[in-house]
Protein backbone atom coordinates (compact mmCIF):
# COMPACT_ATOMS: atom_id res chain seq x y z
CA UNK A 1 0.00 0.00 0.00
CA UNK A 2 2.75 2.34 0.89
CA UNK A 3 4.46 1.53 -2.40
CA UNK A 4 1.30 2.33 -4.40
CA UNK A 5 0.91 5.64 -2.62
CA UNK A 6 4.52 6.47 -3.30
CA UNK A 7 4.14 5.71 -7.01
CA UNK A 8 1.04 7.89 -7.28
CA UNK A 9 2.79 10.74 -5.51
CA UNK A 10 5.78 10.46 -7.82
CA UNK A 11 3.53 10.49 -10.89
CA UNK A 12 1.76 13.60 -9.68
CA UNK A 13 5.08 15.28 -8.97
CA UNK A 14 6.44 14.43 -12.41
CA UNK A 15 3.45 15.92 -14.25
CA UNK A 16 4.60 19.55 -14.02
CA UNK A 17 8.03 18.50 -15.22
CA UNK A 18 6.52 17.00 -18.34
CA UNK A 19 4.32 20.02 -18.93
CA UNK A 20 7.12 22.48 -18.44
CA UNK A 21 9.29 20.32 -20.65
CA UNK A 22 6.82 20.70 -23.48
CA UNK A 23 6.48 24.40 -22.89
CA UNK A 24 10.20 24.92 -22.80
CA UNK A 25 10.61 23.37 -26.24
CA UNK A 26 8.72 26.27 -27.78
CA UNK A 27 11.34 28.64 -26.42
CA UNK A 28 14.41 26.93 -27.75
CA UNK A 29 15.41 29.95 -29.80
CA UNK A 30 17.76 31.88 -27.57
CA UNK A 31 17.36 35.55 -27.06
CA UNK A 32 20.32 37.30 -28.66
CA UNK A 33 21.64 40.28 -26.86
CA UNK A 34 24.10 42.39 -28.78
CA UNK A 35 26.28 44.81 -27.01
CA UNK A 36 28.50 47.47 -28.47
CA UNK A 37 31.61 48.39 -26.63
CA UNK A 38 32.78 51.84 -27.50
CA UNK A 39 32.01 53.88 -30.57
CA UNK A 40 30.55 52.07 -33.52
CA UNK A 41 29.66 53.10 -37.07
CA UNK A 42 28.68 50.88 -39.96
CA UNK A 43 27.75 52.16 -43.39
CA UNK A 44 26.44 49.91 -46.15
CA UNK A 45 25.21 50.35 -49.71
CA UNK A 46 23.82 48.07 -52.36
CA UNK A 47 22.15 48.21 -55.73
CA UNK A 48 18.46 47.46 -55.76
CA UNK A 49 18.01 46.22 -59.31
CA UNK A 50 17.84 42.55 -60.10
CA UNK A 51 19.15 42.52 -63.65
CA UNK A 52 22.59 43.29 -64.99
CA UNK A 53 22.15 47.03 -65.00
CA UNK A 54 20.12 49.76 -63.37
CA UNK A 55 18.82 51.48 -66.49
CA UNK A 56 19.45 51.80 -70.19
CA UNK A 57 21.09 54.74 -71.85
CA UNK A 58 18.81 55.04 -74.81
CA UNK A 59 16.38 57.63 -76.03
CA UNK A 60 13.43 55.31 -76.22
CA UNK A 61 10.23 56.16 -78.01
CA UNK A 62 8.29 54.72 -75.12
CA UNK A 63 9.94 56.72 -72.41
CA UNK A 64 8.16 56.09 -69.23
CA UNK A 65 8.40 58.09 -66.06
CA UNK A 66 11.54 56.31 -65.03
CA UNK A 67 13.41 57.44 -68.11
CA UNK A 68 11.92 60.85 -67.77
CA UNK A 69 13.45 61.00 -64.34
CA UNK A 70 16.77 59.92 -65.77
CA UNK A 71 16.96 62.96 -67.99
CA UNK A 72 18.75 66.07 -66.90
CA UNK A 73 15.88 68.25 -65.80
CA UNK A 74 16.89 69.81 -62.55
CA UNK A 75 13.48 69.37 -61.00
CA UNK A 76 13.66 65.62 -61.25
CA UNK A 77 14.85 63.41 -58.46
CA UNK A 78 16.52 60.90 -60.74
CA UNK A 79 16.02 57.20 -61.22
CA UNK A 80 16.56 55.02 -58.16
CA UNK A 81 19.50 52.65 -58.50
CA UNK A 82 20.24 51.51 -54.97
CA UNK A 83 20.07 52.21 -51.28
CA UNK A 84 22.35 52.89 -48.36
CA UNK A 85 22.10 52.22 -44.66
CA UNK A 86 23.87 53.49 -41.60
CA UNK A 87 24.07 52.50 -37.97
CA UNK A 88 26.12 54.46 -35.46
CA UNK A 89 26.24 55.39 -31.84
CA UNK A 90 28.34 58.46 -32.49
CA UNK A 91 26.78 61.73 -31.41
CA UNK A 92 27.26 63.22 -34.86
CA UNK A 93 28.69 62.15 -38.17
CA UNK A 94 29.72 63.81 -41.38
CA UNK A 95 28.72 61.76 -44.40
CA UNK A 96 30.73 62.39 -47.54
CA UNK A 97 29.61 60.71 -50.73
CA UNK A 98 31.53 60.95 -53.98
CA UNK A 99 31.47 59.17 -57.30
CA UNK A 100 33.11 59.06 -60.69
CA UNK A 101 31.29 59.40 -63.99
CA UNK A 102 29.64 56.52 -65.77
CA UNK A 103 32.53 55.09 -67.79
CA UNK A 104 32.20 52.88 -70.85
CA UNK A 105 33.53 49.40 -70.17
CA UNK A 106 34.76 49.09 -73.74
CA UNK A 107 36.42 52.49 -74.06
CA UNK A 108 37.12 54.50 -70.92
CA UNK A 109 37.43 57.74 -72.88
CA UNK A 110 33.64 57.77 -73.13
CA UNK A 111 32.18 59.06 -69.91
CA UNK A 112 28.78 60.29 -68.88
CA UNK A 113 28.61 62.66 -65.93
CA UNK A 114 25.63 62.45 -63.68
CA UNK A 115 24.19 64.00 -60.57
CA UNK A 116 23.72 61.73 -57.60
CA UNK A 117 20.80 62.13 -55.26
CA UNK A 118 21.07 60.68 -51.76
CA UNK A 119 18.18 60.39 -49.36
CA UNK A 120 19.44 61.70 -46.05
CA UNK A 121 16.27 61.56 -43.96
CA UNK A 122 12.65 60.62 -44.34
CA UNK A 123 11.82 63.46 -46.68
CA UNK A 124 15.00 65.14 -47.97
CA UNK A 125 17.29 64.22 -50.81
CA UNK A 126 20.74 65.76 -51.07
CA UNK A 127 22.37 66.25 -54.45
CA UNK A 128 25.97 66.67 -55.54
CA UNK A 129 27.39 70.05 -54.74
CA UNK A 130 27.24 72.31 -57.76
CA UNK A 131 30.02 71.58 -60.21
CA UNK A 132 31.28 68.55 -58.32
CA UNK A 133 30.61 64.86 -58.07
CA UNK A 134 30.43 64.79 -54.31
CA UNK A 135 28.35 65.99 -51.40
CA UNK A 136 28.66 66.19 -47.67
CA UNK A 137 26.08 66.48 -44.90
CA UNK A 138 25.87 66.00 -41.16
CA UNK A 139 23.76 63.55 -39.22
CA UNK A 140 23.11 63.57 -35.46
CA UNK A 141 22.19 60.73 -33.14
CA UNK A 142 18.82 60.84 -31.41
CA UNK A 143 19.07 61.39 -27.68
CA UNK A 144 18.09 57.92 -26.50
CA UNK A 145 18.89 55.61 -29.40
CA UNK A 146 21.57 54.94 -31.98
CA UNK A 147 21.53 56.69 -35.33
CA UNK A 148 19.92 54.26 -37.74
CA UNK A 149 19.10 54.76 -41.40
CA UNK A 150 17.81 51.82 -43.37
CA UNK A 151 17.48 51.46 -47.16
CA UNK A 152 17.57 55.13 -47.96
CA UNK A 153 17.39 55.79 -51.68
CA UNK A 154 20.18 56.55 -54.15
CA UNK A 155 19.14 58.31 -57.34
CA UNK A 156 20.89 59.07 -60.62
CA UNK A 157 20.08 61.94 -62.95
CA UNK A 158 22.20 62.21 -66.08
CA UNK A 159 23.86 65.53 -66.80
CA UNK A 160 23.36 64.83 -70.51
CA UNK A 161 20.11 64.13 -72.26
CA UNK A 162 19.69 60.71 -73.74
CA UNK A 163 19.38 62.16 -77.22
CA UNK A 164 22.79 63.81 -76.68
CA UNK A 165 24.29 60.34 -76.37
CA UNK A 166 22.73 59.38 -79.69
CA UNK A 167 23.83 62.55 -81.41
CA UNK A 168 27.41 62.06 -80.29
CA UNK A 169 27.47 58.32 -81.06
CA UNK A 170 28.28 57.08 -77.61
CA UNK A 171 29.33 53.45 -77.91
CA UNK A 172 27.07 50.66 -76.84
CA UNK A 173 27.73 48.36 -73.95
CA UNK A 174 28.03 48.64 -70.21
CA UNK A 175 28.87 51.81 -68.32
CA UNK A 176 30.00 51.64 -64.72
CA UNK A 177 30.33 54.09 -61.88
CA UNK A 178 31.56 53.65 -58.33
CA UNK A 179 30.06 55.54 -55.42
CA UNK A 180 32.13 55.95 -52.25
CA UNK A 181 30.55 56.55 -48.85
CA UNK A 182 32.65 57.83 -45.95
CA UNK A 183 31.37 58.43 -42.44
CA UNK A 184 33.64 60.54 -40.25
CA UNK A 185 33.42 62.31 -36.95
CA UNK A 186 35.13 65.29 -35.48
CA UNK B 1 56.17 91.28 -37.42
CA UNK B 2 53.14 92.04 -35.36
CA UNK B 3 50.95 90.19 -37.82
CA UNK B 4 53.20 87.12 -37.73
CA UNK B 5 52.22 86.33 -34.15
CA UNK B 6 48.56 86.52 -35.10
CA UNK B 7 48.93 84.08 -37.97
CA UNK B 8 50.79 81.32 -36.11
CA UNK B 9 47.97 80.50 -33.64
CA UNK B 10 45.50 80.34 -36.51
CA UNK B 11 47.69 77.82 -38.29
CA UNK B 12 47.84 75.61 -35.23
CA UNK B 13 44.07 75.84 -34.87
CA UNK B 14 43.54 74.62 -38.41
CA UNK B 15 45.90 71.69 -37.98
CA UNK B 16 44.20 70.75 -34.78
CA UNK B 17 40.75 70.78 -36.34
CA UNK B 18 41.71 68.56 -39.26
CA UNK B 19 43.57 66.16 -37.03
CA UNK B 20 40.44 65.55 -35.02
CA UNK B 21 38.38 64.35 -37.97
CA UNK B 22 38.38 60.57 -37.79
CA UNK B 23 37.08 58.30 -40.48
CA UNK B 24 34.65 55.86 -38.89
CA UNK B 25 33.66 53.69 -41.80
CA UNK B 26 33.88 53.55 -45.57
CA UNK B 27 31.89 51.70 -48.19
CA UNK B 28 31.89 51.59 -51.99
CA UNK B 29 29.17 50.55 -54.38
CA UNK B 30 29.37 50.07 -58.11
CA UNK B 31 26.36 50.22 -60.37
CA UNK B 32 25.96 49.62 -64.08
CA UNK B 33 24.01 51.15 -66.92
CA UNK B 34 23.66 49.69 -70.36
CA UNK B 35 23.53 51.35 -73.73
CA UNK B 36 22.23 49.19 -76.57
CA UNK B 37 24.67 49.29 -79.39
CA UNK B 38 27.18 47.42 -81.41
CA UNK B 39 28.81 45.35 -78.72
CA UNK B 40 27.11 42.29 -80.07
CA UNK B 41 25.17 43.51 -83.06
CA UNK B 42 24.02 40.18 -84.39
CA UNK B 43 23.61 37.24 -82.12
CA UNK B 44 21.81 34.96 -84.50
CA UNK B 45 20.96 34.82 -88.15
CA UNK B 46 19.32 32.14 -90.18
CA UNK B 47 18.37 32.13 -93.81
CA UNK B 48 16.24 29.54 -95.47
CA UNK B 49 15.03 28.97 -98.96
CA UNK B 50 11.68 27.34 -98.70
CA UNK B 51 11.56 26.23 -102.31
CA UNK B 52 13.91 26.19 -105.22
CA UNK B 53 13.63 25.47 -108.90
CA UNK B 54 13.61 21.72 -108.79
CA UNK B 55 12.08 21.12 -105.42
CA UNK B 56 8.58 20.19 -106.47
CA UNK B 57 7.84 16.52 -106.54
CA UNK B 58 6.97 16.43 -110.21
CA UNK B 59 9.24 19.18 -111.39
CA UNK B 60 7.77 22.37 -112.69
CA UNK B 61 6.15 23.17 -115.94
CA UNK B 62 8.47 25.48 -117.79
CA UNK B 63 5.64 26.79 -119.90
CA UNK B 64 4.33 28.43 -116.79
CA UNK B 65 7.45 30.52 -116.63
CA UNK B 66 7.20 32.17 -119.99
CA UNK B 67 6.92 35.87 -120.30
CA UNK B 68 3.18 35.74 -119.95
CA UNK B 69 3.49 35.20 -116.23
CA UNK B 70 6.21 35.15 -113.71
CA UNK B 71 7.04 31.86 -112.17
CA UNK B 72 7.36 32.07 -108.46
CA UNK B 73 10.48 30.65 -106.97
CA UNK B 74 8.76 30.63 -103.68
CA UNK B 75 9.62 32.35 -100.49
CA UNK B 76 12.73 32.61 -98.50
CA UNK B 77 12.94 33.72 -94.89
CA UNK B 78 15.57 35.12 -92.67
CA UNK B 79 15.71 35.60 -88.98
CA UNK B 80 18.07 37.68 -86.96
CA UNK B 81 18.56 38.66 -83.36
CA UNK B 82 20.43 41.78 -82.46
CA UNK B 83 20.76 44.49 -79.88
CA UNK B 84 22.13 47.05 -82.29
CA UNK B 85 20.46 50.40 -82.66
CA UNK B 86 21.31 50.46 -86.32
CA UNK B 87 22.19 47.42 -88.31
CA UNK B 88 23.14 47.14 -91.93
CA UNK B 89 23.29 43.89 -93.79
CA UNK B 90 22.99 42.77 -97.34
CA UNK B 91 21.04 40.12 -99.10
CA UNK B 92 22.78 38.94 -102.25
CA UNK B 93 21.02 36.88 -104.86
CA UNK B 94 23.26 34.83 -107.07
CA UNK B 95 22.20 32.61 -109.93
CA UNK B 96 24.38 29.75 -111.10
CA UNK B 97 23.69 30.19 -114.79
CA UNK B 98 21.05 29.25 -117.32
CA UNK B 99 18.71 26.36 -116.74
CA UNK B 100 20.47 23.23 -117.88
CA UNK B 101 18.89 19.99 -119.03
CA UNK B 102 20.08 17.40 -116.57
CA UNK B 103 20.57 14.82 -119.33
CA UNK B 104 21.80 17.13 -122.09
CA UNK B 105 23.98 19.86 -120.75
CA UNK B 106 24.13 21.60 -124.08
CA UNK B 107 20.44 22.34 -123.92
CA UNK B 108 19.89 25.44 -121.81
CA UNK B 109 17.29 28.10 -121.26
CA UNK B 110 17.92 31.64 -120.23
CA UNK B 111 15.70 33.44 -117.79
CA UNK B 112 15.34 36.55 -115.76
CA UNK B 113 14.99 36.48 -112.03
CA UNK B 114 13.14 39.33 -110.47
CA UNK B 115 14.01 39.92 -106.91
CA UNK B 116 13.14 43.54 -106.60
CA UNK B 117 13.36 45.38 -109.89
CA UNK B 118 11.47 48.36 -108.57
CA UNK B 119 11.30 47.63 -104.92
CA UNK B 120 7.72 46.56 -105.29
CA UNK B 121 8.39 42.95 -106.12
CA UNK B 122 10.63 42.36 -103.20
CA UNK B 123 8.43 42.33 -100.24
CA UNK B 124 8.90 41.80 -96.59
CA UNK B 125 6.68 41.76 -93.65
CA UNK B 126 6.26 39.96 -90.41
CA UNK B 127 5.04 36.46 -90.88
CA UNK B 128 3.71 36.33 -87.42
CA UNK B 129 1.53 39.37 -87.67
CA UNK B 130 0.77 40.00 -91.33
CA UNK B 131 -0.01 37.49 -94.01
CA UNK B 132 -2.08 39.47 -96.44
CA UNK B 133 -0.97 41.11 -99.63
CA UNK B 134 2.51 42.53 -99.43
CA UNK B 135 3.57 46.08 -99.88
CA UNK B 136 6.85 47.84 -100.28
CA UNK B 137 8.33 50.56 -98.17
CA UNK B 138 9.55 50.26 -94.67
CA UNK B 139 8.28 47.83 -92.17
CA UNK B 140 7.85 48.07 -88.49
CA UNK B 141 8.54 45.24 -86.17
CA UNK B 142 6.92 47.34 -83.51
CA UNK B 143 6.91 51.00 -82.72
CA UNK B 144 10.57 50.58 -81.91
CA UNK B 145 12.01 48.78 -84.91
CA UNK B 146 11.76 49.48 -88.59
CA UNK B 147 13.81 48.60 -91.61
CA UNK B 148 14.28 49.75 -95.15
CA UNK B 149 15.58 48.11 -98.28
CA UNK B 150 17.43 49.40 -101.26
CA UNK B 151 18.69 47.40 -104.19
CA UNK B 152 22.07 48.59 -105.34
CA UNK B 153 22.74 46.86 -108.64
CA UNK B 154 19.51 45.53 -109.96
CA UNK B 155 19.58 45.04 -113.72
CA UNK B 156 23.32 45.37 -114.07
CA UNK B 157 24.34 41.76 -114.02
CA UNK B 158 27.54 40.61 -115.66
CA UNK B 159 27.69 38.32 -118.62
CA UNK B 160 29.61 35.65 -116.76
CA UNK B 161 28.04 33.11 -114.42
CA UNK B 162 27.37 32.92 -111.64
CA UNK B 163 25.73 36.29 -111.64
CA UNK B 164 24.85 38.39 -108.70
CA UNK B 165 21.38 39.46 -109.55
CA UNK B 166 20.78 42.00 -106.86
CA UNK B 167 22.29 43.14 -103.61
CA UNK B 168 19.91 44.52 -101.10
CA UNK B 169 21.13 46.81 -98.42
CA UNK B 170 18.98 46.22 -95.44
CA UNK B 171 19.12 48.92 -92.84
CA UNK B 172 17.39 48.37 -89.59
CA UNK B 173 16.77 51.10 -87.10
CA UNK B 174 15.99 50.01 -83.62
CA UNK B 175 14.69 52.31 -80.97
CA UNK B 176 14.07 49.45 -78.70
CA UNK B 177 16.07 48.90 -75.59
CA UNK B 178 16.76 45.23 -75.66
CA UNK B 179 17.76 42.47 -77.98
CA UNK B 180 15.14 41.88 -80.57
CA UNK B 181 14.42 39.02 -82.89
CA UNK B 182 12.79 39.51 -86.23
CA UNK B 183 11.74 37.13 -88.98
CA UNK B 184 11.26 38.45 -92.48
CA UNK B 185 10.53 36.88 -95.78
CA UNK B 186 10.64 37.76 -99.42
CA UNK B 187 9.75 36.23 -102.75
CA UNK B 188 11.46 35.89 -106.07
CA UNK B 189 10.00 35.18 -109.48
CA UNK B 190 11.45 33.83 -112.70
CA UNK B 191 10.63 34.56 -116.34
CA UNK B 192 11.90 32.31 -119.09
CA UNK B 193 13.29 33.76 -122.27
CA UNK B 194 10.66 32.78 -124.75
CA UNK B 195 13.17 32.39 -127.57
CA UNK B 196 15.09 29.85 -125.51
CA UNK B 197 11.97 27.91 -124.67
CA UNK B 198 11.21 26.98 -128.23
CA UNK B 199 12.74 23.82 -129.64
CA UNK B 200 14.48 22.79 -126.45
CA UNK B 201 14.95 19.14 -125.53
CA UNK B 202 12.31 17.93 -123.17
CA UNK B 203 13.39 17.01 -119.70
CA UNK B 204 14.24 18.47 -116.35
CA UNK B 205 16.14 21.73 -116.30
CA UNK B 206 17.97 22.90 -113.27
CA UNK B 207 19.62 26.02 -111.98
CA UNK B 208 20.63 27.21 -108.56
CA UNK B 209 19.68 30.43 -106.93
CA UNK B 210 21.71 31.33 -103.87
CA UNK B 211 20.66 33.87 -101.34
CA UNK B 212 23.37 35.10 -99.01
CA UNK B 213 22.91 37.17 -95.90
CA UNK B 214 25.86 39.11 -94.57
CA UNK B 215 26.09 41.69 -91.85
CA UNK B 216 28.35 44.64 -91.45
Amino acid sequence: MKRKTLVIILMILSLPVVLFGVVSQSNLEPLKVNGVLGQFTNIAASVDYSGAYAFQLVDSTDNNNNYGYLESETNKTGIRIGSWSLVSNMDSLTITISHDDLVSASDSTWTIPYTLGVQKNASDIAFDDTGTSSMSFNLSKPSNSPLSLSNYGLFVRLDYTLSYLDTNSYPGGYYYSTITFVASSS
Amino acid sequence: MKHFWMVVPLLFLSVSLFADTVEQDRQTMQFAAFRPGDTNPVTNTTLNMITDLDSTSNGWDASGALTASNYSLGFFTWTLASNSKTLTFTLSFKISGPLVNEDYASSTMGYTVNFAPTGAMFNTTLISTYTGSLASGYYKLSTKVRDTFTCSNNGSVSSAYPQTACVFTYKLTNKSTTTYTTTRYGSATLVLNSNDYANRINGIYKATVTVTLTTS
